[in-house]
């Protein structure tokens, strides 16, 4: 079971001009005290084709965390424009806030981000040349997308990599009850002093 | 708007043959209103393994799947069901709390018997149980659901090594029952999470259900091996095991929930064969047989549960009251049966309700509702007329019926805390002495005990950011106190959804100045994630329309893509920091002894007493005395020479070391500061060389300074003595109140990793891993040695070396390992176990005793291993699959290398409280030779009178301090406080007469 749940993620300052800061505030509930702090963090998705353009943001520990409800702001600086391909810049793109503890990623928060111009003139005929400045940056922070990922939380080894052992039964009975129901077992052949009706 | 509620009902005509007598029900016709709620579903039509009605009929729990391939409980209100109108009012929620909190699908939910408590097991192997709490509620983030209640988990139960397919509550809630494919049983004590009263081994196959009898007196679990067993509660020794109607079972059902009738006579299983029919058997209390059964249902039975009241009603041709008890039956062929024990045929049968297996029933506790769920994601519902079912017993009617047919009750069970059944009058005089004695001894002790320093909790109003050495920020986050007790029904739940404002933050952000050290563990290994992850549906969501034209990759980076790492990318995108990090990674991987963190700075003081890092709670984990340093980090950037096998010690610009001494509660203790590149004035100049300060100051008073020219590393302080080490590899010894030097500084053989000082003797280990002992008073080496050996090839380095109060060193790992040297051997002896024995042994008997600092000395055994992380680490982790003998093995084998080392260590305490586990560890276990065998060796031989008796000459009345015959006095008490097998109680008779008879001889 996870000890950390993400309660809420309010997108603050949005939307706002492309330059401006990030900023989350998160609100997480933790079930029991933890040993070690967390580690937040904001990936912003240069271009979807590739990884290799993603940029971290910014890289926080939160602690300690005790049990309890917590609250704080995730404020970080804006991508570095030039590391944006400049086919990408205008459009949807992703960001991501990611929470690990002990080194392993247990959280994935996405939202889609779209950065256009305000300005109509540009939105007709956008430079070639990427105006960054100009830009205004929408995230779509009533929608965001949670991916939870199996962790170990405590310092055992493997145990809850182990996959579970499969019930082979379950995939029986299953394709067996879509089979037509065999006749009803007739009174006559059982000894039992309890019988259900026959239809 | 909303999706059209599908409501039906079905009137359905039963008749039955009344030729062999028994009472008619209801002359030709049933009238029972049968349901479908659509709104009832897991994430749109997942399977729903479990439901459960609550004691008090507002609410029921729902367990199966959720998204992916996680779990999800969910308490929804029962008013809906039952009435059109509230189903109707959309003030009404029907959905009360969503529960996401279990990794795998969850198997089984049940309410305890006061309706208090939830518990929920599945897939994941863990048992949470669950409680309403006003803390909370809301929206769950990432969906669309809004939690009405909150609840919240107040334990959670790992013990099992496999899924979780069914749990049960004792009559009482004395006890909780759990089921896993691990073929056991876990009974676990409701009073004290996460405490196992014992494991019930035997079955051979999956244990699918289980069932307690009304009056707790029997348990009943049915596996997979073809076998249902019946337990008994007072020693949990198997009563009767039940083979014959389950040979011809094939492993078929996903789950196999057996049922008890409330009142006490009738046993049913779930599937059971006879004659190659699927049968439910019918299970006689009274000698166990098996000579009736449910037949007619198709497939096999998967579930079966009594309605919790035993019914009377009016013959209607006699005008006689008669008493029965009513049955529902799922199976596997989509239908239920409903049955009472006073009719040889069902009540009624509802055909085709379900599109997959039913997998579980639930009446309500007044006995006219009844639910069903399946396979097929959808949960049915019947509402009979107590016409038709009959009128409920009252409570005292049912116990009076359990109190003349089984001399006790679900009332009685709930009252006595221990149902065992006493054969030696004395027992329970002693054991309430016991009771007694324990309490008084609990109290005592808390009082002497100064009370554990609260932990610092977080800010209420702020958040606190400070900066770590490389950079980046820790931010202590603003705590948000429950409002536990204060219910305020008017809570709007908009306020949490998750959503954007045009508006910043509001949170006051605290900057701190000064550098803390991030708690976090780099020396980890790579994460492994896990590919079983649950993500939130990325299905059916309108984007606003500037959100169109979504790139096609898009989606799938909400999560992570297979094989490729988002760090490993980051790397590649050339981004400054990130590729430091990597760097920082290698020299890991390639030398994970030499570089543990890069400019790692740990401050050297108790940091909750710095301005510097205010925000840090002690840790639960350690508290490491406050002379000592913490465990040393290199500084180094260069790649070490091979040599050097430890990372030399260092200190970051400022710290502070606590003089111990006599503690006044109105001066704060004196302090040992060292300030690295202290700057003299404000104009340093370019060709000033560095300096670095050491002084003592309490109250901002300096009473004495020293300069240097080389970074200190390590410092530390006694009473009497000041020590510390420096950059030049130089050793200084002061004296603390007056700065003078001892002696002139002591020129080392390499860098100091590590320095402690008691007294006059002062240790230091340097980074060639020699480990030299001086007694500066007497100017004399007591050892030089290298121990680079007990270092080398172990995960992580030395956490610190230290002297026993006898002046014996010890060197403790931070891979969780404790060395001491013993003189006569010149060699190094492990103390306990290894770490990694630790996560396999069974952790009730691996615990270390609760350790005060004031019991350094009278447990030094304890305060040792203490210092480890590895004994520190909760006890709630999960453990690696080994065989039930194996891990008995481990776990004896683990406590024997405890009792060696406490005996090494002549530590009387620390070898007590081991033999008192092995004793409570072989009582658990039922291992009465074991047992025998070691209170044979206390009580001495039987005929002290015999003296040239070969026996009597070798026997030693004394263990280590101890008196044998008061030690064996005190641990039979331990079975009577164990409270289980009368096996065992019989023992604790014979050595207590025993005992008795050569205390009267000495006198």
């Amino acid at each position: 079971m996870a000890k950390v749940h993400i309660v809420n993620v309010v997108v603050l300052d949005n939307p706002s001009p492309f330059f401006n800061p990030f900023q989350f505030e998160i609100t997480f509930e933790c079930v029991e005290d933890l040993q070690e702090d967390l580690e937040w963090k904001i990936i912003y998705v240069g271009s979807a084709e590739s990884e290799n353009y993603d940029q971290t943001l910014d890289t926080v520990y939160v602690g300690p965390v005790p049990e309890g409800k917590h609250m704080f702001v995730f404020q970080a600086d804006p991508p570095d424009e030039n590391k944006i391909p400049v086919g990408d810049a205008v459009g949807v793109t992703v960001v991501l806030l990611t929470c690990g503890y002990k080194g392993q990623e247990f959280v994935r928060v996405g939202y889609y981000v779209n950065n256009s111009y305000t300005d109509p003139e540009l939105q007709e005929n956008p430079p070639d040349v990427p105006q960054f400045d100009k830009l205004q940056r929408n995230i779509l922070g009533s929608q965001p997308r949670v991916t939870k990922f199996k962790i170990d939380w405590d310092d055992a080894k493997d145990a809850e990599n182990i996959p579970p052992s499969e019930n082979a039964s379950e995939g029986a009975s299953t394709s067996q009850n879509s089979s037509d129901m065999k006749p009803v077992l007739s009174m006559e052949t059982s000894n039992s002093a309890c019988a259900m009706e026959v239809a | 708007g909303g999706p059209v509620q599908q409501r039906w009902r079905a009137w359905r005509r039963w008749w039955h043959n009344n030729n062999l007598g028994s009472v008619t029900l209801c002359h030709t016709c049933i009238i029972m209103q049968l349901l479908k709620p659509q709104w009832i579903s897991h994430d749109g039509g997942k399977a729903i393994f479990s439901v459960d009605l609550h004691p008090d009929g507002s609410r029921f729990a729902t367990g199966g799947q959720g998204q992916d391939s996680s779990g999800r409980v969910v308490v929804w209100n029962l008013q809906p069901v039952v009435y059109e109108k509230y189903e109707e009012d959309e003030k009404v929620p029907k959905l009360l709390c969503q529960l996401d909190q279990h990794l795998g699908c969850v198997n089984t939910v049940r309410w305890s018997c006061s309706g208090r408590y939830l518990a929920s097991a599945g897939d994941d192997k863990v048992i949470i149980i669950w409680q309403q709490s006003s803390y909370g509620g809301g929206a769950v983030f990432g969906s669309n659901v809004v939690n009405v209640e909150s609840w919240r988990s107040v334990a959670t139960l790992r013990g099992h090594e496999g899924d979780i397919l069914d749990v049960a509550w004792s009559p009482g809630d004395l006890w909780l029952a759990s089921a896993s494919i691990d073929n056991n049983v876990i009974i676990w004590n409701t009073s004290k999470w996460p405490e196992q009263v014992r494991v019930l081994r035997g079955h051979t196959g999956l244990v699918k259900g289980v069932t307690w009898d009304p009056v707790g007196r029997y348990l009943t679990s049915q596996a997979d091996d073809k076998s249902l067993r019946i337990w008994r509660t007072t020693d949990w020794a198997t009563e009767e095991k039940i083979i014959d109607p389950f040979t011809e079972c094939g492993g078929t059902t996903t789950v196999l929930r057996p049922g008890w009738s409330p009142d006490g006579q009738y046993l049913v299983s779930a599937h059971a064969m006879n004659n190659g029919g699927p049968t439910a058997q019918i299970i006689d209390r009274d000698g166990w047989n098996t000579d009736k059964d449910f037949v007619g249902h198709r497939k096999p039975i998967t579930c079966v549960r009594f309605n919790p009241n035993i019914l009377k009603k009016a013959d209607p041709t006699t005008g006689k009251s008669v008493q029965y008890c009513c049955v529902a039956i799922g199976s596997r062929d989509r239908s239920i049966s409903i049955w009472f024990t006073s009719l040889k045929r069902p009540l009624v049968v509802v055909h085709d309700i379900f599109d997959d297996s039913v997998l579980d029933l639930s009446w309500s506790s007044c006995g006219r509702y009844l639910m069903a769920v399946s396979k097929d994601g959808t949960l049915a519902f019947i509402n009979f007329t107590s016409e038709e079912i009959g009128y409920p017993l009252s409570e005292d009617e049912t116990n009076n019926l359990h109190m003349k047919l089984y001399g006790k009750s679900a009332r009685t069970t709930a009252s006595s805390v221990n149902p065992t059944i006493i054969e030696n009058p004395e027992l329970l005089r002693l054991r309430e002495e016991e009771r007694l004695r324990a309490k008084a001894a609990n109290a005592s002790e808390q009082s002497q005990r100064p009370a554990p320093p609260t932990p610092q909790r977080a800010p209420i109003n702020k958040q606190i950011e400070t900066r770590t050495a490389d950079g980046k920020r820790r931010i202590t986050p603003m705590f948000i106190p429950p409002t536990e007790g204060v219910e305020n029904p008017n809570k709007s739940y908009e306020a949490s959804f998750s959503s954007s404002h045009q508006e910043k933050s509001k949170i006051v952000v605290e900057k701190v100045d000064g550098v803390v050290e991030p708690n976090v563990s780099v020396s980890r290994p790579p994460t492994v994630f896990s590919a079983n992850s649950s993500s939130s549906p990325g299905k059916a969501v309108c984007l606003p329309a500037e959100f169109n034209g979504v790139p096609a990759g898009l989606p799938a980076r909400f999560s992570k893509s297979c094989g490729v790492n988002s760090e490993k990318a980051t790397v590649a995108a050339a981004d400054v920091q990130v590729t430091s990090t990597a760097v920082k990674r290698k020299q890991e991987d390639a030398q994970p002894i030499v570089i543990k963190r890069k400019r790692g700075r740990p401050p050297l003081y108790d940091r909750s007493s710095t301005p510097a890092a205010p925000t840090r709670a002690p840790s639960p984990a350690a508290a490491p005395t406050p002379a000592l340093p913490r465990p040393p980090t290199a500084t180094q950037h260069h790649v070490e020479p091979p040599h050097l096998v430890l990372p030399e010690a260092s200190l970051s610009k400022s710290a502070r070391v606590q003089i111990p001494g006599e503690v006044s509660h109105d001066v704060p203790p004196p302090l040992l500061v060292v300030e690295n590149d202290y700057r003299i004035g404000s104009r340093a100049g370019v060709g000033t060389p560095n300096l670095h300060r050491v002084s003592r100051t309490q109250l901002n008073v300096v009473s004495w300074v020293v300069y240097l020219t080389s970074h200190v590393t390590t410092a530390t302080a006694t009473s009497t003595t000041a020590a510390f080490t420096c950059h030049d590899k130089t050793l200084h010894i002061l004296d603390i109140t007056t700065g003078e030097m001892l002696l002139p500084p002591l020129q080392l053989q390499g860098r100091a990793s590590q320095l402690f000082v008691q007294e006059s003797t002062i240790m230091v280990l340097t980074t060639d891993a020699t480990l030299t002992i001086w007694d500066f008073k007497k100017r004399k080496r007591i050892l030089s040695e290298s121990v680079r050996h007990l270092v080398e090839g172990r995960n992580g380095g030395v956490k610190c070396v230290q002297l026993t109060a006898e002046g014996t060193p010890v060197l403790l790992l931070t891979s969780g390992e404790a060395f001491t040297r013993c003189q006569e051997l010149e060699a190094w002896l492990l103390l306990g176990d290894v770490a990694s024995v630790r996560c396999l042994v069974q952790p009730e008997y691996t615990m270390l005793p609760l350790c005060h600092p004031t019991d350094n000395c009278s447990r030094p055994l304890a305060s040792l291993l203490h210092q480890t992380a590895a004994y520190c680490g909760s006890s709630r982790v999960s453990r690696p699959i080994i065989s039930d003998d194996a891990r008995q093995n481990l776990t004896e084998v683990f406590i024997n290398r405890m009792l060696t080392s406490a005996q090494y260590l002549r530590s009387a305490h620390d070898y007590k409280f081991w033999l008192k586990r092995k004793i409570q560890f072989f009582i658990k276990e039922g291992l009465e030779k074991k047992l025998r065998d070691i209170f044979d060796d206390l009580l001495g031989p039987k005929d002290t009178t015999l003296t040239n008796n070969q026996e009597g000459l070798t026997w030693k009345p004394k263990i280590m301090d101890y008196d044998k015959k008061a030690l064996l006095e005190e641990f039979l008490r331990e079975i009577l406080l164990a409270k289980n097998s009368l096996q065992l109680q019989r023992l604790y008779s014979e050595y207590k007469e025993q005992l008795d008879t050569t205390m009267i001889d000495l006198i």
